[in-house]
Parts: structure tokens; C-alpha cells; sequence
């Protein structure tokens, strides 16, 4: 799915979360949105799934605006929050296919990708566990693995390397997302965590006082003067000379 | 946490020298903080409670001098069993307890602090105690000796509550205190509709009570100038005298038993009862479960299925048969994956209909205005008079917003509202015949022809369901920014939604005047007309609100009322 932004801005009051952004996303892309705590990263995702709405500006996915009443394209992506939610009281087999149902992915072929999602996240004996009772981190996992089995063309993930899931969840979803970006799929994720973002991502979108200062990928950053391991790094540390 | 509030307050004044030191920061500090209204309304929630007493006093008034104390006797018991049932789990199983776990805090420290807010909350007694007896001096016109009493009585009353408490709290804590605490409520809030002559009964028979003491010494003593409960003065003393004692033990053996979290504390209890018929697994299974065992499980389509609509009362049966595949998915979500509610509360409501009827066949006993208010309970419990309760657009906090759980999952405004919309205008029919039956049968209590009270109960559900798409916004704006947060987009909305609002209203007063005051042979025709417009104002609301809403002019989050 091909994203492009026009002008998005985004405020709270007197605060600009978002300031006038335009970007362009080609589909078959992991792009990381890095910037500050306070940065505007997780408001971005919110307009880009629909809830929040900006002030000014236009979200396109596939040339067609987007907004809250287009279920066909609210249906092409899906959204995991940091804290996913969840309805606690049901079973993890229960809560995965009932969101599955919304996104028209309960035909008959689903229990096994579902079971096989499960299985690697090593949340398959769960399935008869109420959602509730489990870790912080394997109701993350739980949510992802609805993610993966509802396979929506754009991804968008909030801080998914800080959601308390295991190195075993973090590295299949690693898996995941690069295969999903060989089928066309486009994943925008938010993290703090630079190495990781310089190493998985295809492209950063680093976002300071809601203005977008750098969309770039990561390999153009790596020839940029001075940068090579922890280019991310510096620009942070710039940024923040700027602000003092 | 009010503990460290002399540090809280020192590092509040070195941050705040140091962001002024910054204008931008400064603005930003000022933009982040509550505002000063935001903290004046948090506080002015007490002034329900005044307003509660007032309303509770206000009512016993009615019913001679015995009522307060009657009222106040069975308070305080219900405060002495619902305070040391609140007192528990704030030591044992509280969100506070959670905190202090993590932060290097004795027992002694935790238990300092749970002991000063008991005490602090419960001056309430003392409050509600003076009232009562004030109350008595006003209206008997005691004078300074009765308000002397006055003060002395609801001093010893608050700390007889208190000791009485604290007993309680060293007794084990096998027995169901928040059933009997919520029944003692009841029971007192019961007690206001008493006739005079049933609460005397009632005040003599709560001679036992600990409770009910003080206020007996009060009657006699100062009402009546006799001296013969003067007696019930030594097991009071007793009771004062001890609470040193218990205190100072409550504080030793804290804590017994081993600290429960919330959450373990119900999943332990959710295990226990539910293992065998979910066929949950165990986390200690489950840890030693073997690979080979692992790779054996899968999720199979049973697991996948949704909601068996048959399977969960007659309502939700016929539910099942009225939605279609997509809406019956819609509905497994906004249910929350849980079906059987509506059925259970058409019969409770039913329940409370068949006690209203008991109620309406006593005329001697019992006053018409008593039956129309259990008619309305009952109604209250059986339709979605405000929409009914779903899960699945509940709020949730999350980062310092809240946003109703169907945000975020692609599920559309026009979706939600005709799940909605049908599952309640079903309600409403399964509840009909009962309405009207009710309505029959109370307008046979004050002596009218059943067919007006039929007619008069038909009135009231046209006008509850020509409100119905109304509350379907409600539900949709309930987790909005719609009014917190003005632009031209939503002053624009809140003026047309408005202007709209006050067509239904006005077609509101005409369906009434036209019923009521309209000739008998011209009332038809223009009653008709205005329920029609009802209809097609509400109507209209519902589709205002969904320009605005799905054209994305309004957040579905809001920032977090605390």
C-alpha cells in the first residue's frame, strides 16, 4: 500500500504534535518513526489508523483519501498499539478470532495460520487462557499474532522492541515483517531503540516537536558525511544541541 | 500517595525556579498541568455527598423524629461492615499495595498510611451523625443543650464506628462483607420509604445493634428527658476503650497472610472455578508442558467460532436470527465475546415487576407513587433506556488518553449504530407486553380505565425509542474530543446537532401537550405529527454526527479525565 501525506498537522491546544508533514511511503517498506519522547511519533500512527484526526493535510493510501468512514481501507491495515486492547475476561483463541472476524479473515484456512503464528510466538498453550492473565509481554504477542494471521497490507506497530516481548517474539516478528515486505506489504513502526531501527528499517522518518527532520533510507544515511555506525545517534545529539 | 508530599512539594518548587527560567518551557509546563478549573470540579464531587445527606434527611422528614435515627443506625452498621471490608482490601489486595511492593517502604510505613486515610474517610460518620442529630435539635428546638448532645453523640457514635470497625477487621475474613455491607445499604436506603408506624417496629427491633446505641441514649436522653438507656453507656465505653487495643493488634499482625495483587487474586479465584469446564491451562502445566506435547495443540475452528447466539436466552436467540453474518461480528465485539446479558435483565426486570404488582394489589400498605417507582426500576433493568451497556465501546486509558475499545478495529460508525440500534429496538419489544401490562394494571390502582394506562405506557416507549438514535451518538461521542475540544468543525457540529435537539424538543412538548391538553376529538393528528418529527430529529442527529465523524473531524480519544 502506497502512503502519501499531504500537509498533515495535528495539534493538542497550543501544542503542534504534528507540523505540516508530507511524505510519501512506496509499498515493501519498513520505515522506522524515531524521534524524543513527545515527539509526535505515536500521533502519527493514530492519524494513519484513524483516531485522531488532523487539523490540516491529507492521508492517501493508494491515491485515495483516507479518513474514519473508508472501512474497505481501514480494513487493509491494522494498527497494535503499545498496549494492545484487549477484553480480558476472553480466551486468547476467542480474542484472535473475533478481531480476525472484522477484517473478513475467518475462512477456513485461518486456524492454521493462526495455530502456526501461535506456535512460534510459544503462546499455543495459551489458547484456553483468558487474555487477561497473561504477561504484559504475551498479550502483546497474542495481539501481533492477529495481526500477522489478519495479514493487512500496511502494518502499523507503537513501539513494538518496548512491549515486553521475549527475544523469541521479537525475532519472529523481525522474521515476519521482512517476508511481509517481500509480498508488498509496508510496515511503519515506532521505536527509541536506534540500533535496532538503523538495522531493520529501510528507511527512518525522524520526527522533533512534531516537524519531520529526516525521511531517509538508512543506507543514504550511512553516506552521509560522518555517518556510519550510529549515524541516528548524531542526529539526535544535534537535535538536541539545537533545542539548548 | 500523600507520604512524601513535603518532598513532592520541594521538587515541584525547584522544577518550577527552573522551567522559568525558560519561556518556552515555562508555556509548556503551563499547557501540561490541570487547569485550575479542572482541579475545582475534582473537589467539588464531595458536594454530592451533601447533597445526598440533604436529600436522605429530606425525606425522613416525613416520617416523624424516629426515622433519622433509624436511618443512622442502619448506616453506620452498613459503614462498620463496608469500611472494614474496604479497609482489608486496601491492606491486602489494593492498587496501593501493588505501589508500596515496588518501592522500599516497611509494612509499618504502608499500614501508617492506609490507617490515616481510615481515618480520615471516616469523619464521614461523625458528619452524617451530626446531621441527624442536628437535625433533631432543629426541628425539636433543643437548643444549645440539644446541640451540645448533638456534638457529643455524633463524636462517640464516630468512634464507636471506628472501634466497631477495627473488630471486625481482626475477625477472619471468610465471611461475605460486601454482600452484607451492600444489603445494610439497601436496607437503609429502604428504610426512608417506611411509614411512620413501620419504623418504629424497626427502631425497636434494632436494640441490638452496637449501632443503634448512641442514638437510642439520644432519644431518651434528650428527646424523651429520661434516663433509662443510660445503661447502654458502659458496653459503649467498652467498645472505646478497646480500640487502643485492637488498633495497636491490627497493626501488629500486619501483615497475616501473604500481600494478593487484584488481578492474581481474581485469576486465582477465575482458575479455580473455571478449569474443568474451559479446560484452561495451567501456568505451572504449561511451563513443564514438553514439546512434543506443544507441537500437538493447535487452534482449531471450534476455537474460531463466534458467539453461539442460541445458546444464551431467548433474546439473544432471536438476536441471532435478526443480524446478518458481518453485524453478527460487529456484535461479538461490541458484547465484549460475551453474550446471556439481556436476558438475564428482562427477567430481573421482570422480577422487580412481579414485586411492583405485589406492591400495586396493597393499596393499604402501600403508596401508588411506590409501584410507578419499582415499575420504573424494573424498566430501568430490562431496556436500554441510555443505550445499553457495551463492551466493546467501553474507554480505555491508554498513554494519558482515553478511547473507546472499537477504535482502531475496522468497524464503521454506520455498523456499530445498526447492531446497536437493532439489539435495542429487540429489547424493547421483548419488554413490551410487560410495559404495558404494568401500565394496565397501575392505572387500575388510581382508579382509571387500564386502556389509559396502556395508552400513557405506549407514549412513554414511543418517546424512548424515538431517542434511541440519540444515544447511539452518545455511545460514539461518549470517547470523543467532540465537545472537549472546539474548532470550527465542532462549534459548527455542536450548533446544527443543537439547533436539531431543539426541534425534538419542541416536537417533544407538542406529542405531550397534544395528549394532554388537546381537545378529546383533535389530539391525534398533531400528537402523530410531532412523534414523526421526533423520529426524524433524532434520526437526523444520528446522521449530523456521522458527517462529522467519519469525515475524521474529531478525535476518537480524549485526554484522560485523571
Amino acid at each position: 500500500m502506497q502512503i502519501a501525506l499531504e500537509s498533515l498537522t495535528k495539534r493538542f491546544g497550543s501544542l503542534r504534535a504534528l507540523e505540516n508533514i508530507s511524505l510519501t511511503i512506496h509499498p515493501g517498506q519498513i520505515v522506522g518513526i524515531l524521534g524524543p519522547n513527545g515527539a509526535g511519533k505515536t500521533t502519527l500512527l493514530r492519524c494513519l489508523s484513524a483516531i485522531a484526526a488532523p487539523d490540516s493535510g491529507r492521508i492517501f493510501y493508494d491515491g485515495e483519501q483516507f479518513n474514519r468512514g473508508r472501512v474497505d481501507l481501514r480494513q487493509r491495515l491494522g494498527f497494535l498499539p503499545e498496549f494492545p486492547v484487549i477484553f480480558p475476561q476472553l480466551t486468547v483463541a476467542r480474542h484472535i478470532a473475533m478481531v480476525l472476524g472484522l477484517y473478513n479473515k475467518d475462512g477456513e484456512s485461518t486456524a492454521s495460520i493462526v495455530t502456526q503464528h501461535l506456535h512460534e510466538l510459544d503462546l499455543l498453550p495459551a489458547i484456553d487462557t483468558p487474555i487477561g492473565q497473561l504477561s504484559r509481554g504475551q498479550i502483546y504477542k497474542a495481539a501481533l499474532a492477529t495481526l500477522l494471521s489478519a495479514d493487512p497490507e500496511l502494518w502499523l506497530l507503537d513501539e513494538p522492541f518496548a512491549s515486553g516481548m521475549d527475544p523469541v517474539g521479537i525475532a519472529y516478528f523481525k522474521r515476519q515483517a521482512r517476508l511481509a515486505v517481500e509480498r508488498g506489504r509496508t510496515i511503519l513502526y515506532s521505536t527509541q531503540i536506534l540500533d535496532v531501527a538503523e538495522k531493520f528499517s529501510d528507511r527512518v522518518c525522524l520526527i522533533h516537536r512534531g516537524k519531520l527532520r529526516v525521511f531517509d533510507a538508512v543506507a543514504n544515511l550511512h553516506v552521509r558525511p560522518g555517518g556510519e555506525d550510529g549515524v541516528l545517534e548524531d542526529v539526535f545529539r544535534q537535535l538536541r544541541e539545537e533545542e539548548q | 500517595m500523600s507520604l512524601y508530599r513535603p518532598l513532592a512539594q520541594a521538587i515541584r518548587k525547584l522544577a518550577r525556579e527552573k522551567l522559568r527560567a525558560s519561556k518556552a518551557r515555562w508555556k509548556e509546563y503551563k499547557r501540561a498541568r490541570p487547569s485550575v478549573l479542572d482541579r475545582i470540579r475534582k473537589r467539588l464531587g464531595l458536594i454530592g455527598l451533601f447533597y445526598g445527606a440533604a436529600i436522605l434527611l429530606g425525606l425522613a422528614r416525613h416520617s416523624g423524629p424516629k426515622a433519622p435515627l433509624l436511618l443512622l443506625a442502619l448506616y453506620s452498621a452498613a459503614t462498620v461492615v463496608g469500611r472494614s471490608n474496604a479497609l482489608f482490601n486496601t491492606l491486602y489486595r489494593s492498587g496501593d499495595l501493588a505501589f508500596y511492593m515496588h518501592v522500599p517502604v516497611t509494612d509499618k510505613h504502608f499500614f501508617g498510611y492506609v490507617w490515616r486515610n481510615f481515618l480520615k474517610s471516616s469523619l464521614w460518620v461523625w458528619f452524617y451523625s451530626f446531621l441527624a442529630f442536628g437535625y433533631l435539635t432543629v426541628i425539636l428546638k433543643l437548643g444549645p443543650i440539644g446541640w451540645t448532645a448533638a456534638v457529643i453523640a455524633s463524636t462517640l457514635q464516630w468512634l464507636l464506628i471506628v472501634s466497631l470497625v477495627v473488630m471486625v477487621e481482626l475477625l477472619p475474613p471468610s465471611w461475605p462483607k460486601t454482600k452484607i455491607g451492600l444489603s445494610l445499604y439497601l436496607l437503609t436506603f429502604g428504610a426512608i420509604f417506611l411509614p411512620e408506624s413501620w419504623a418504629t417496629l424497626a427502631w425497636g427491633a434494632l436494640l441490638p445493634l452496637p449501632t443503634a446505641w448512641i442514638p437510642r441514649i439520644f432519644e431518651r436522653g434528650v428527646l424523651n428527658h429520661e434516663s433509662g438507656s443510660l445503661y447502654l453507656l458502659i458496653p459503649i465505653l467498652l467498645f472505646l476503650v478497646s480500640l487502643p487495643l485492637t488498633s495497636r493488634r491490627l497493626r501488629e499482625t500486619y501483615p497475616i497472610v501473604e500481600p494478593i495483587y487484584p488481578l492474581a487474586a481474581n485469576a486465582a479465584v477465575d482458575v479455580e472455578r473455571n478449569d474443568d469446564e474451559i479446560g484452561v491451562v495451567r501456568e505451572e502445566d504449561w511451563q513443564s508442558t514438553s514439546h512434543e506435547a506443544t507441537s500437538n495443540l493447535r487452534v482449531t475452528p471450534a476455537h474460531l467460532r463466534g458467539l453461539d447466539w442460541n445458546c444464551s436466552g431467548w433474546i439473544e436467540g432471536l438476536a441471532g436470527h435478526l443480524l446478518n453474518e458481518r453485524e453478527k461480528k460487529s456484535a461479538d465485539f461490541l458484547c465484549g465475546g460475551h453474550l446471556g446479558l439481556w436476558s438475564s435483565l428482562w427477567r430481573l426486570g421482570l422480577k422487580v415487576a412481579a414485586i411492583g404488582v405485589v406492591v400495586l394489589l396493597l393499596p393499604r400498605l402501600f403508596a401508588p407513587w411506590i409501584g410507578i417507582a419499582i415499575g420504573a426500576v424494573a424498566s430501568f433493568f430490562a431496556l436500554p433506556v441510555i443505550g445499553g451497556r457495551w463492551e466493546g465501546m467501553q474507554l480505555i486509558t491508554l498513554s494519558g488518553t482515553v478511547r473507546p475499545a472499537c477504535t482502531g478495529i475496522p468497524l464503521s460508525y454506520t455498523e456499530t449504530s445498526r447492531v446497536l440500534a437493532k439489539i435495542n429496538l429487540l429489547r424493547y419489544a421483548a419488554w413490551l407486553p410487560i410495559f404495558l401490562g404494568y401500565g394496565a394494571m397501575l392505572a387500575w390502582r388510581l382508579q382509571l380505565a387500564p386502556l389509559l394506562g396502556i395508552k400513557i405506557a405506549a407514549e412513554i416507549l414511543v418517546v424512548l425509542i424515538s431517542f434511541q438514535p440519540i444515544l447511539i451518538v452518545g455511545h460514539h461521542s461518549y470517547g470523543t474530543n467532540d465537545t472537549k475540544r472546539l474548532n470550527l468543525h465542532s462549534i459548527v457540529a455542536i450548533l446544527v446537532i443543537g439547533s436539531i435537539g431543539i426541534a425534538y424538543a419542541v416536537c417533544l412538548t407538542i406529542v405531550f401537550i397534544a395528549t394532554e391538553w388537546a381537545p378529546e376529538g383533535s389530539r391525534a393528528v398533531p400528537a402523530i405529527a410531532a412523534a414523526m418529527g421526533m423520529f426524524f430529529c433524532s434520526l437526523l442527529i444520528w446522521f449530523c454526527y456521522k458527517l462529522f465523524y467519519n469525515r475524521g473531524r474529531l478525535d476518537t480519544m480524549r485526554v484522560a479525565d485523571s
